[in-house]
């Protein structure tokens, strides 16, 4: 099984464009035949659609990836299983896609891959608000599902992509980082039973509700199929379609719609009564590792992660030159050592002990906070917090500072009112980590799009040693003007679990319709991913895919081998698209071998600052 | 002329092959593997080998599957129950006692890791040095490998920090059936494990490498697939104070309002159900004698604790207790001052000290012998199970076969782990065993889901389930030759 690669003059593809139409009419007419006429596609300018991909040019070097073969709208498992059924008889591959956030949902050879669209499957089946789970077909968005849950008591986790985004392709296929992992983890935590159509078109449920009619559990009889259909990230399409799935919900101690006043881009969200959102800041990275420590274990935190300063003037503002300006106020510009918090509270007792602790953590670290808590204690963060960052920066350029900070609050007086001004912070902040629905703001808007690097699921300690060597690294494409002058610290991630793991990934912004920037920030990440492997930061978040897992997987006990295993066990005819999954035979086109060769030839330098770490920890006794 | 051919046990093979590996075929210890208390066994093991590390484990594993040796690894002590430390023909014990040691306690992350070898006391005692705790399954017997428990999902006390039905396993080092070594989660590098700790990571991520997740795989398998030298664990810092409530009812409807009232709130550390013959019988060691008790303590109890947090741990405390007994008042729960064995602190030390635990489990409940049925539902199905088992204990069982019910909430609350064991003598075990099966396929017909089939009742418990048709296809990956716990778990669907 092998991935044909593409040449200097193209995808090495031998059929003639005459044979290509016949495939494409013949699959055409086949699928009409399962699905009716509405639901198949092979008009070129729809194809085209289903094409143009978040950073596709990493893959084609355009911002198109290459067509499918044909697109099928099944409506529900048995025409999924139907189409599957169909790929495997003619002997083209298949891809499907949810909500389609990426180039991992599109083929990457031309016309051979038919593109599954599951948008018909669009139903949250059924939401068990006192086991608090929720059934979803692929379609169902994170912000959809938050919503409905809302009005039970209950809140799920979405994703860093954001809340347009599938909560299946989350769970069963693709990562799942995101602010809300303290309080409700990773995605891949969350699944529970789920329907698989298999690569060769077997439907089969798996966990409970085969057996016991629901979904409530999703390992088991004996060992778990979840190991077998995705790890730290799924498949990506390399291992059959999911059409179902059940995931954890959890409690949500607040209104059953969230209080929204304006409209985009200038929402206000009111705070509920007994919810804080804060900014708190430290002096350094050693205090950042303890607060988040902390913070993890006290279980207070509903929400938590850091925003670099740019990634928050993103968020704070609505266009780039509104952004550069909040970006250049000294205050902001030096919020390195901070994480931004939301906690809930069911009444007013629990929400005095949540802000308790909070303090206590904070001012025993010598930091401060920004907050919606205006009693005394909470203006005394405040003046903590200013405390921290005139400290940092010196009292000449904090002064500077506070001309800009006064007009940023006037700006908010315009834009929501007086009385609002005050809160327009802390409101933006809560409705960006509620919804999940500014991240994209912040990454997409400075040059179009970005890509990004290390992000290694490790301990908290290790997470910020990733994100220190990130940035040091990306300093140098900085310099180069390839990408973003972001500050090169640009680390965006949280805990997960109440801090059992957790990450941070360096955000690289570029302008994706310059060919040398793409090409450039592809080397980026390919030099983060060795810096991984060489400073011992985990397996990046970009080892996904059999070029990287040509660099992770030596360095991490040859783990494809046995993802290919997977493949080759559930998958002999390789009828799924898995060259986003596992191909051992890979092997790199010149183009990514010039990339690697440009890396290797001028690698950044990286100094190993340890300083924020917890003190060594003495093994007791040797392994056997 | 004809050539004799020498024809050698495939035990000596192995011995010659991996010189000084420590083996014995001494007839008491292999007798221990010739049956447990579920059922006589019709083979008895051909040798023990002891591998001394992981280097003459694989070996080990390598060897057997070039001459034929079939291997079943035992990690935890006497007595077994549940048939899965059963020798099947040419089968030799792979005893893992040498892999004896907590190797590293990690405080600021909160995690362990542990051979395979190590019993809940000893880790329990270890951890207590650094300032945390184990999560702990239902007072364990003391010899139960903590490793082991977990490979098997053992359910634990703590359902409010069961974020998946994994944990709290985080990562493993495998040698699976092919003699390939591995090691899962972030355990798998980059770097030794040396290097992971020098650059400040500590093997708490569970999932991958990569894209897909072997923990998972090795988990449940019933030691078909791989034979786990150690574990990651998540572990619980020790609290400055826990208080444990006992709420009992007559009814177990309420204590299952009660249930989820208090893991919606997030608040208990421990949290578990059950009646009151469980309460004798963690707290005495015996059956309840229904005649005096029965006045005494009501038919249904909830044990959950409260754990004063690192930070303002005062006010929460308040909040907690002052939420607690608003909830006992609504729903009317009775709270229960005094168990059989003592009072609800002494309730709290057996929970929190498995050094307390006799060498055989609770589930004996002083009759000699037990027969476990378990499986997942979740809470509010429960009641429907408990009219199952005690209609069909009426109606097919003896009347002193009478059931232990346990419910262990699980992840949070979303699911639970519903128990029904059986204290018998052990002449009564031949005839008890027979009847399980159907009991399994009424609670199946009702909507029981048996995630962890064991030995006898395997059978009955995955009979035309859909996904247990993959579990043969997950285990041909990894012991293509199945010389891996070759009784275990041999499911087809």
């Amino acid at each position: 099984m092998t991935v044909a690669a593409k040449t200097s003059a193209g995808w090495a593809d031998k059929r003639t464009p005459e044979e290509i139409a016949e495939l494409r009419e013949t699959v055409r007419r086949r699928l009409v035949l399962e699905l009716g006429e509405r639901w198949v596609e092979t008009d070129p300018c729809v194809l085209d659609t289903y094409s143009w991909q978040y950073i596709a040019e990493a893959a084609t070097g355009s911002q198109y990836m290459p067509r499918a073969l044909a697109i099928a709208l099944p409506a529900d498992a048995e025409q999924v299983a139907a189409v599957v059924r169909l790929c495997n008889e003619l002997g083209v591959q298949y891809k499907a896609m949810s909500t389609g956030f990426g180039m991992w949902n599109s083929p990457i050879e031309p016309d051979k891959v038919v593109q599954i669209d599951l948008r018909r499957l669009d139903r949250i089946i059924k939401i068990d608000a006192k086991n608090m789970y929720a059934i979803v077909e692929p379609y169902v968005t994170g912000n959809q599902l938050q919503t409905e849950a809302m009005k039970l008591g209950l809140n799920t986790h979405i994703a860093g992509c954001g809340a347009q985004c599938s909560v299946l392709a989350s769970a069963t296929s693709m990562m799942g980082q995101g602010l809300d992992g303290v309080s409700m983890g990773f995605s891949n935590r969350n699944l529970l039973g789920f329907e698989w159509v298999m690569p060769g078109g077997e439907i089969v449920r798996v966990g409970s509700f085969g057996d016991a009619g629901d979904y409530f559990a999703g390992d088991g009889p004996g060992p778990s199929v979840r190991g077998v259909i995705r790890g730290f990230a799924g498949a990506l399409g390399g291992l059959g379609v999911f059409t179902r799935c059940a995931v954890k919900l959890y409690p949500w101690s607040g209104p059953k719609q969230l209080d929204l006043e304006g409209g985009s881009p200038n929402f206000f969200a009111r705070i509920p009564r007994h919810h804080t959102a804060a900014v708190v800041v430290v002096k350094d990275w050693k205090s950042l590792a303890e607060l988040g420590y902390r913070i993890g274990e006290a279980e207070i935190a509903d929400y938590l992660g850091r925003n670099a300063p740019s990634l928050m003037a993103g968020v704070l503002t609505v266009d780039n030159a509104e952004a550069a300006e909040v970006y250049k106020i000294p205050m902001l510009h030096e919020l390195y050592y901070a994480l931004v918090v939301v906690m809930t509270a069911a009444s007013t007792e629990e929400m005095n002990y949540k802000r308790s602790a909070l303090r206590e953590i904070v001012r025993g670290l010598g930091g401060g906070a920004l907050s919606n808590d205006f009693s005394p204690a909470g203006i005394q963060d405040f003046l903590r917090f200013l405390k921290v960052v005139s400290a940092r920066l010196g009292t000449r350029a904090f002064l500077r500072s506070m001309p800009s900070f006064l007009g940023l609050v006037l700006r908010d007086a315009r834009r929501y009112g007086m009385a609002k001004a005050p809160m327009a912070l802390t409101s933006l902040l809560y409705q960006s980590l509620l919804r999940s629905g500014m991240n994209m703001r912040g990454v997409f808007r400075f040059a179009g799009t970005f890509w990004t690097a290390m992000g290694s699921l490790v301990t908290w300690d290790n997470a910020i040693r990733g994100a220190r060597v990130g940035a040091q690294i990306k300093r140098k494409y900085i310099d180069q003007g390839v990408i973003v002058d972001d500050g090169g610290d640009n680390a965006w991630g949280g805990l997960y679990e109440g801090g059992t793991f957790s990450h941070l990934e360096e955000l690289a912004m570029y302008d994706q319709t310059d060919p040398e920037a793409g090409d450039r920030v592809a080397e980026y990440v390919a030099e983060t991913n060795l810096a991984c492997v060489d400073y011992h930061c985990g397996d990046s978040l970009n080892a996904v895919g059999p070029p990287f897992h040509r660099m992770f997987s030596p360095a991490c006990m040859d783990y494809d081998k046995y993802t290919y295993r997977i493949k080759t066990t559930f998958d002999p005819q390789n009828a799924a698209d898995a060259t986003m999954f596992t191909d051992p035979a890979f092997a790199p086109d010149a183009r990514l071998e010039a990339r690697m060769q440009a890396v290797l030839a001028d690698r950044a330098k990286v100094s190993i600052d340890t300083s924020h770490a917890g003190a060594p920890v003495r093994v007791l006794a040797p392994l056997h | 002329m004809s050539v004799q051919v020498e024809t050698r046990h495939p035990v000596d093979e192995a011995i010659d092959a991996i010189p000084g590996i420590t083996v014995s075929r001494a007839l008491p210890r292999l007798q221990d593997f010739t049956g447990d208390r579920s059922q006589p066994s019709a083979c008895s093991p051909v040798a023990i080998f002891t591998p001394k590390g992981r280097n003459e484990l694989q070996a080990l594993v390598e060897v057997a599957r070039t001459v034929g040796l079939r291997l079943l690894p035992v990690s935890s002590g006497v007595p077994h129950y549940r048939g899965d430390t059963l020798a099947a023909e040419n089968t030799a014990i792979v005893d893992m006692s040498a892999f004896s040691s907590v190797v590293r306690v990690d405080r600021r992350n909160r995690v362990a890791l542990l051979e395979a070898g190590v019993r809940f006391p000893e880790l329990t005692k270890v951890l207590a040095n650094h300032g945390l705790r184990p999560l702990l399954p239902l007072v364990p017997r003391n010899a139960k490998s903590a490793l082991a428990a977990y490979l098997e999902r053992e359910p634990t006390i703590y359902p409010r920090h069961q974020w998946d039905l994994a944990d709290p396993l985080l990562c493993t080092e495998v040698i699976f059936g092919t003699g390939e070594h591995f090691r899962t989660g972030s355990a798998a590098g980059p770097g030794s494990l040396e290097d992971q700790w020098a650059a400040g990571d500590a093997q708490t991520n569970p999932m991958g490498p990569g894209q897909s997740d072997l923990m998972r795989v090795v988990q449940g398998s019933q030691g078909t697939v791989g034979i786990a030298t150690w574990c990651s664990i998540k572990c619980r810092p020790v609290p400055t104070s826990e208080e444990l409530f006992v709420f009992g009812s007559a009814d177990l409807g309420p204590l299952v309002e009660a249930a989820y009232h208090l893991l919606h709130r997030k608040h208990p550390e421990i949290l578990f159900l059950g009646d009151r013959a469980l309460l004798s019988a963690l707290t005495t060691g015996r059956m309840a004698d229904v005649a005096s008790v029965s006045g005494r303590y009501p038919q249904w109890f909830l044990a959950a604790s409260i754990a004063e947090p690192p930070f303002a741990g005062a006010p929460k405390m308040r909040l907690m207790k002052g939420e607690i007994g608003e909830m006992a008042r609504l729903l009317n729960l009775q709270r229960v001052e005094r168990t059989p064995g003592g009072t609800v602190e002494d309730l709290l030390r057996v929970l929190l000290e498995p050094s307390r635990a006799g060498s055989a489990s609770w589930r004996e409940a002083g009759k000699g012998n037990t027969a476990e049925v378990f499986f997942l539902t979740t809470l509010d199905r429960a009641s429907r199970f408990v009219d199952i088992v005690t209609a069909f204990q009426a109606r097919y069982l003896r009347r002193d076969q009478e059931p232990i019910f346990y419910i262990q909430p699980l992840l949070g609350g979303r699911s639970c782990h519903f128990e029904a064991s059986f204290p018998h003598a052990p002449e009564a075990s031949t005839e008890l065993w027979r009847q399980l099966p159907e009991l399994v396929r009424r609670l199946r017909a009702a909507g029981a889901f048996f995630s962890r089939p064991y030995g006898a009742l395997t059978a009955a418990a995955t009979e035309g389930s859909p996904a247990a048709r993959l579990v043969s296809r997950i285990q041909g990956m990894f012991d293509p030759d199945s010389i891996l716990s070759p009784g275990n778990l041999r499911i087809t669907g």
